[in-house]
C-alpha cells in the first residue's frame, strides 16, 4: 500500500484535493447537500469536462514528447467555423431535403478533416524544421485565429444555422436517477479509454514515452521521433476538429472569438496538474482525467458557492504554477530517494 | 568597409560580414515593406499621420527590447504584456482609493518588478521552464488585474498625467510633433544597446544562451544574472503599462491582450535565436520599426485587427523558419 501510495503520489495528491475542494464547499453551503442541487453541480461538472478531457488526451501527448501546443483554441474554432460554413451556406440552401443525420456527419468530417490539416502543419513545422513547438504554435494561434476571422467575414454561426439535432449530444443523454449524463461525456470517456489502451499497450504508444524520456536513445533504438513528433501533433488536430463539434453542439454557436478561446490555458493547467511532468516522458491517462475532475470541480465551486467569475483566470494561471512547483518538488525528492538507495547499497556492498 | 580580401572568397570582408549579419533580413523586409506601403497610400508620406501612429506602438516596443535580452540568453518571457497591464490596473486602483497619483505610478512600477521577480524566482532559482512559467504567470497577472478591476474600466486621472505622448520634444510642420515616449524609447533601445553589446554583462547573457552549463563553469552566476533579467523585464513593462495607461486614458484588464506573439515576432524577426546565444539589439529595433510600418499598412489597407492576427502569425513562422533553413541546408552539406 505504501509503496502504491509512493509511487503513484501525484494520482493520489489530486484525488485528496478533489476531495477536499468538494468537502470544504460543502461546509461552507451545507445546503447544496440536497439531492436536487447535488445532481444540478455534478452535472454541471460533467458538462464542463467533455472538451476539455477530449482535449487534454492530445496536451498531454505533446507534453509528454516535451512540446506543448498552444494552439488548439484556434484549431477548435476554425475546424468548427468551416463546419459551420458548411452546413450555413451548403445545408441551408442547397441540400435542405437531406437527411439530418447524415448532414450532421458530413459536418464531423469536415471538422476531423480540418483539424488534422491543421495539426500536421504544425508537426510538420515542428519536426522537419526543427523549431521549438511553443514558438510554432504561438506563430499558428495567431495565424488560424485570424484565419477563422477572414472565414467568418464578423458573422458568427448561430444557433439557426447549425442543426437542430446536434444540440442533443449535450442536452440529452442516460439518466441515472435525478442525474443526467449527457452523450458528450460518454464520448469523451471513450476516446479516454482509447488513450489508455494506446499509450499503455501499444507500440505507438511506447514511442511516445521513449521520445519523452531521452530522444537521442529513442532515435538510437530505431524510433523514428520525427514521424512520432508528426503522428503526435496530428492526433492532436483530430481532437481539435473533435472538439469543434463539441463546442458548437454545447455552446450553440461556432463564434471566431468565444469558440476555444482560452482552452489552451485550461488544458495545459489540467494537464500538469494531473501528474504530466514538463520535463517529458511520464504522465498517464489516469492523471490527467484526476486533474481535468479536479479543475471541473474547483471551476463549478467557484460559481456555486458565490465567488464572482472574475477570479477564474487568476486560479488557472496560479493552478498551472502550483502544479509545476509541486512536480519539481515531487521530482526532486524521488531521484534524492534513488540516489540515497544506490549510496546505500554501495556501502553494503563495501 | 575594409577592402582586404578574404582566401577564397571573391568579396571585401565587410560586404561578407554583413551579407551574414543577423540584421540583415529584418533590414530587407523593412525596406520591402516601405516600398510597398509608401506606392500604395499617400498617408505614409505625411510624417505626422507616421508619427502619431507610431506612439501607439511604442510602449510594447519598449518591454520588446528587453524581451531581446530574455530571448539571447535562452528563456522567453510570454508574460510582458500582462505584466503591463498588471502594473497599469494597480497603479489606478491606489489612484483611486485616494493615493496620489504620483505615488501610484511608483506602486504600479513596483507591482512591475515584483511581477519580474516572481518570474525570475521560479525560473532561475527553482529552475522551471520559463516558457510554460510565463504560460502561468501572464494569466496569473492578467488575472489579478481582472479581480480588482472585474469588467470595468477605471478612468479620471488627474489632467497631468493624461496622454503624455502628446507632450511634443519638437515640431515640425504645421501639426506634426515627436512626443516624449519616442525619445525614451530611443534612449532606452540605446542603453539596451550598450548594456548587451559593450557590457561584461551582456557577454554574459549571450554566454548563458549559447552554452549555459559553459557559463556556469567558467564563472558566470546564472542565477543572478537570469534574475535581473526578469527584473529588469517586470520593471520595464510595469513602466511601459503606465504609459499605455496615460495613453489611452483608462486602463481594462483586457489591455494589450493577444499582444505576446507581437512583441516575440519584433524579437525574432531582428535576428535573435529562440535557442538563445544570439541576438541583436539594432536588429530588434529595425524589426520594430518594420512591424510597425507593416499594421500601419494594413489598417491602411483596411484589413481590421482580428483579421490581422493572420498575418502577423504567418510572420513569426517565416521568422523562424528562414533562418532556420540556413541551418538545416548546411546541416545536409556537412553529412
Amino acid at each position: 500500500m505504501k509503496k502504491f501510495l509512493y509511487k503513484n503520489v501525484k494520482e493520489t495528491a489530486t484525488l485528496v484535493l478533489i476531495l477536499i475542494v468538494f468537502f470544504v464547499s460543502l461546509a461552507v453551503r451545507p445546503e447544496l447537500l440536497r439531492s436536487a442541487s447535488m445532481a444540478n453541480i455534478i452535472n454541471s461538472i460533467l458538462m464542463w469536462m467533455p472538451l476539455n478531457l477530449t482535449m487534454c488526451m492530445g496536451m498531454m501527448m505533446t507534453v509528454i514528447i516535451k512540446d506543448i501546443d498552444l494552439s488548439i483554441g484556434a484549431e477548435v474554432a476554425l475546424s468548427g467555423m468551416v463546419a459551420g460554413i458548411f452546413w450555413r451556406d451548403v445545408w441551408l440552401v442547397k441540400m435542405k431535403d437531406t437527411n439530418e443525420v447524415v448532414i450532421i456527419l458530413i459536418g464531423f468530417a469536415i471538422s476531423l478533416v480540418v483539424g488534422v490539416l491543421l495539426g500536421a502543419l504544425n508537426g510538420f513545422i515542428i519536426a522537419y524544421m526543427q523549431i521549438p513547438s511553443i514558438i510554432v504554435t504561438l506563430g499558428t494561434i495567431n495565424a488560424y485565429r485570424g484565419l477563422t476571422y477572414i472565414l467568418a467575414h464578423g458573422k458568427m454561426i448561430t444557433n439557426y444555422e447549425l442543426p437542430p439535432h446536434l444540440a442533443d449530444l449535450s442536452a440529452k443523454g442516460i439518466h441515472i436517477g435525478p442525474l443526467l449524463v449527457p452523450w458528450l461525456i460518454l464520448i469523451a470517456l471513450v476516446i479516454v479509454v482509447i488513450f489508455f489502451f494506446v499509450l499503455r499497450y501499444s507500440h505507438f504508444g511506447r514511442e511516445v514515452y521513449a521520445v519523452g524520456s531521452n530522444r537521442t536513445a529513442a532515435h538510437l533504438r530505431g524510433i523514428n521521433c520525427k514521424k512520432t513528433e508528426l503522428m503526435v501533433f496530428t492526433i492532436t488536430g483530430f481532437l481539435a476538429g473533435i472538439v469543434g463539434m463539441m463546442s458548437a453542439s454545447r455552446f450553440g454557436y461556432v463564434n471566431p472569438q468565444q469558440t476555444g478561446n482560452g482552452l489552451e490555458f485550461v488544458v495545459i493547467s489540467c494537464t500538469i496538474i494531473g501528474g504530466v511532468s514538463v520535463s517529458g516522458g511520464s504522465g498517464n491517462v489516469i492523471g490527467v482525467f484526476l486533474g481535468c475532475t479536479l479543475l471541473g470541480t474547483v471551476n463549478t465551486m467557484i460559481s456555486t458557492i458565490g465567488i464572482p467569475g472574475t477570479v477564474q483566470k487568476f486560479v488557472y494561471g496560479i493552478v498551472i504554477v502550483l502544479a509545476l512547483l509541486i512536480d519539481k518538488a515531487v521530482t526532486t525528492m524521488q531521484r534524492n530517494r534513488a540516489m540515497d538507495a544506490k549510496s546505500a547499497r554501495k556501502e553494503a556492498t563495501a | 568597409m575594409s577592402k582586404e580580401k578574404v582566401k577564397g572568397q571573391g568579396m571585401p570582408l565587410g560586404l561578407r560580414k554583413l551579407i551574414h549579419s543577423r540584421e540583415l533580413v529584418p533590414f530587407v523586409l523593412l525596406i520591402a515593406v516601405i516600398i510597398v506601403c509608401v506606392s500604395l497610400s499617400e498617408s505614409f508620406r505625411d510624417m505626422t499621420y507616421l508619427m502619431k501612429t507610431l506612439s501607439r506602438y511604442i510602449e510594447l516596443a519598449m518591454a520588446t527590447l528587453v524581451l531581446t535580452m530574455i530571448v539571447t540568453a535562452g528563456m522567453i518571457d510570454l508574460s510582458v504584456p500582462s505584466v503591463m497591464c498588471c502594473s497599469a490596473t494597480l497603479a489606478a486602483v491606489c489612484f483611486h482609493h485616494g493615493v496620489p497619483m504620483g505615488v501610484a505610478i511608483v506602486i504600479g512600477l513596483i507591482v512591475g518588478m515584483v511581477c519580474g521577480i516572481f518570474n525570475g524566482i521560479l525560473i532561475a532559482h527553482v529552475g522551471l521552464p520559463a516558457m510554460i512559467v510565463t504560460i502561468g504567470t501572464q494569466n496569473v497577472f492578467r488575472g489579478i488585474a481582472q479581480i480588482f478591476i472585474g469588467d470595468q474600466s477605471l478612468g479620471k486621472f488627474p489632467d497631468w498625467f493624461n496622454s503624455w505622448e502628446k507632450i511634443a520634444l519638437f515640431r515640425f510642420g504645421t501639426t506634426g510633433y515627436v512626443g516624449v515616449t519616442i525619445l525614451i524609447f530611443v534612449l532606452l533601445a540605446i542603453f539596451f544597446y550598450l548594456l548587451l553589446h559593450r557590457t561584461s554583462y551582456g557577454r554574459k547573457v549571450f554566454a548563458i544562451g549559447a552554452n549555459e552549463r559553459a557559463a556556469i563553469y567558467s564563472g558566470v552566476n546564472t542565477k543572478s544574472i537570469k534574475m535581473s533579467l526578469f527584473v529588469i523585464s517586470g520593471f520595464v513593462s510595469g513602466f511601459a503599462g503606465i504609459l499605455t495607461m496615460s495613453r489611452l486614458l483608462l486602463v481594462r484588464y483586457d489591455m494589450n491582450q493577444n499582444t505576446e506573439v507581437d512583441t516575440v515576432v519584433m524579437v525574432l524577426l531582428g535576428g535573435a535565436d529562440i535557442n538563445g546565444g544570439r541576438g541583436s539589439m539594432i536588429g530588434t529595433f529595425i524589426a520594430i520599426i518594420m512591424v510597425f510600418l507593416l499594421k500601419t499598412g494594413l489598417i491602411v489597407a483596411g484589413v481590421t485587427a482580428d483579421q490581422q492576427m493572420f498575418v502577423m502569425g504567418l510572420l513569426l513562422l517565416v521568422s523562424v523558419i528562414i533562418p532556420n533553413i540556413k541551418t538545416l541546408i548546411q546541416a545536409q552539406k556537412d553529412k
